[in-house]
């Protein structure tokens, strides 16, 4: 993995920022600094932190469930040839639907509640990373199973020593990828039913003119953003140091 | 010993090897030989217990494989090691690592396994390259790891599929002379599948020639175990005498 030095986006990001300040009505687009003061205020004395931990319980609960059952259908369609043939066109059928669409159907089947907001997330995320971990099985090198068997290793040993290790890295892949899907549906997914969260925090001071407020709102769902990603960077780091 | 009678191995319609007959006696060196497509890579699976054979049967000490008894796999594969075409390692796994894989079921404690890993990597002179991981290596260092993987089995059968064909002229021949300074050492029985003339001569007391599913000569090498043998005119003689069965 090539090392890369955070600070140089970070700075190019505020360059920006500053820019737009500077020649697009500084109403509308804060100073920055002062974006990032506010955001400091709203986190220790207002109830922003709130907003973020209910947003992070969603994300972070959806993201879990998406993985861990994308990872075992993958799994499944990769390895059993019988259920690959039952599974697979259903997944490729219901993978492009626009899920984002069904939402009136899952308030309604599922409440106004926490669980239809995660129950979106989990839905747009499922199939990406079922696929993904599908195409990551069907790729693994013929001759890894040859080697495995001359070993003679058991089918624990199989998946332990082998097939995990050999899609970890599109695991990973896959995980990075659907943080940022998972962040963006869940600020679609808060603008509706619900007064906790980033979604509806950002919304409700964008109606109420609040521009300051707004701003740091989008800053601290982007701060969380680049923390979970960089956090699977380190996990690629530490487990996929072979390639 | 090993005995081959019969072995028959088709798929679907393609007849890979046809009603092949052999016998390879204990600690013997034998090297087939032959062309692409010719079977040779389909015996040694057969051999390894990776595939069934359509029809005859194979017999390795006092199990046999055959079209309808699969029970004695393990039986076979339990001293045998093989050497993949590509070395069958685990890009995940680091040289150490991936050679402890050889002993995964083998009940002996860590500390053993790893002396014994230690003790494989030294004599292949890859010792120092434990902690890499295999895009770290070259190609020679990576079939030494190979190789390394199947020693700690402790074989009395070795084979290996074409382990010098991705290797430059030189490494090849570096290889090959530890491959030999191996079959010194250790009391085994090696099978080596190559397409290379040279290498089956030099690495053979027994040349076996492939082709079109069958074995159309067999060929014993007196000059097997001459360290400077590949100097010499009989060599090439020798080479020579097969790439001409080879081409009948």
């Amino acid at each position: 993995m090539k090392k890369m030095n955070p600070w140089i986006g970070i700075l190019l990001v505020f360059l920006l920022w500053e820019l737009l300040h500077c020649f697009v009505n500084p109403l509308l687009v804060p100073d920055p600094v002062n974006t990032v003061i506010t955001l400091g205020r709203l986190l220790l004395f207002d109830d922003l932190l709130v907003h973020a931990l209910f947003s992070l319980y969603r994300l972070s609960l959806a993201i879990v469930m998406a993985m861990v059952l994308g990872i075992i259908t993958g799994i499944i369609m990769g390895m059993n040839h019988v259920l690959e043939k039952l599974l697979v066109p259903f997944m490729y059928v219901i993978f492009p639907v626009p899920k984002a669409a069904l939402l009136p159907i899952i308030f309604v089947l599922f409440g106004l509640g926490d669980l239809s907001k995660m129950i979106l997330i989990w839905m747009i995320l499922y199939f990406q990373i079922g696929l993904a971990v599908y195409d990551a099985v069907i790729s693994i090198d013929e001759d890894m199973y040859i080697s495995a068997k001359t070993l003679s290793l058991t089918r624990v040993q199989l998946y332990r020593h082998v097939v995990f290790p050999a899609i970890l890295p599109s695991i990973l892949s896959t995980l990075r990828t659907s943080v940022g899907i998972g962040i963006a549906i869940l600020f679609f997914a808060e603008t509706y039913a619900t007064d906790k969260g980033l979604g509806y925090f950002i919304m409700n001071h964008w109606s109420l003119l609040n521009y300051s407020e707004m701003y740091s709102g989008i800053l601290l769902l982007g701060i969380i953003g680049y923390v979970i990603f960089r956090w699977v960077d380190l996990l690629r780091y530490k487990f996929v140091n072979w390639t | 010993m090993i005995k081959i009678d019969n072995l028959k191995i088709t798929y679907g319609e393609t007849t890979a090897v046809n009603q092949i007959n052999a016998v390879i006696q204990r600690q013997e060196k034998i090297s087939i030989v032959g062309r692409s497509g010719s079977g040779k890579t389909s015996v040694l699976h057969a051999l390894a217990g990776l595939i069934t054979p359509s029809s005859g049967k194979i017999s390795i000490r006092n199990n046999t494989r055959n079209s309808t008894q699969n029970s004695d796999v393990n039986g076979i594969r339990e001293d045998t090691a093989i050497i993949l075409q590509k070395g069958g390692l685990f890009p995940w796994k680091n040289v150490e690592a991936n050679v402890m894989l050889g002993m995964i079921n083998e009940e002996i404690s860590k500390e053993d396994k790893a002396k014994n890993v230690d003790g494989v990597l030294r004599e292949l002179d890859i010792a120092d390259q434990s902690e890499k991981y295999l895009h770290e290596l070259s190609g020679g260092q990576r079939q030494r790891v190979a190789i390394a993987r199947a020693l700690v089995q402790s074989p009395d059968l070795l084979l290996m599929d074409e382990p010098t064909a991705s290797l430059d002229m030189i490494t090849k021949e570096k290889f090959q002379d530890s491959l030999v300074g191996l079959y010194n050492r250790h009391d085994i029985t090696a099978v080596i599948v190559t397409h290379d003339i040279e290498e089956a001569v030099y690495l053979g007391q027994k040349i076996l020639v492939m082709s079109e599913g069958r074995i159309t000569a067999e060929i014993v090498n007196p000059y097997y175990g001459n360290p400077n043998i590949r100097e010499s005119i009989e060599f090439y003689e020798l080479c020579l005498k097969i790439r001409q069965v080879m081409k009948a």
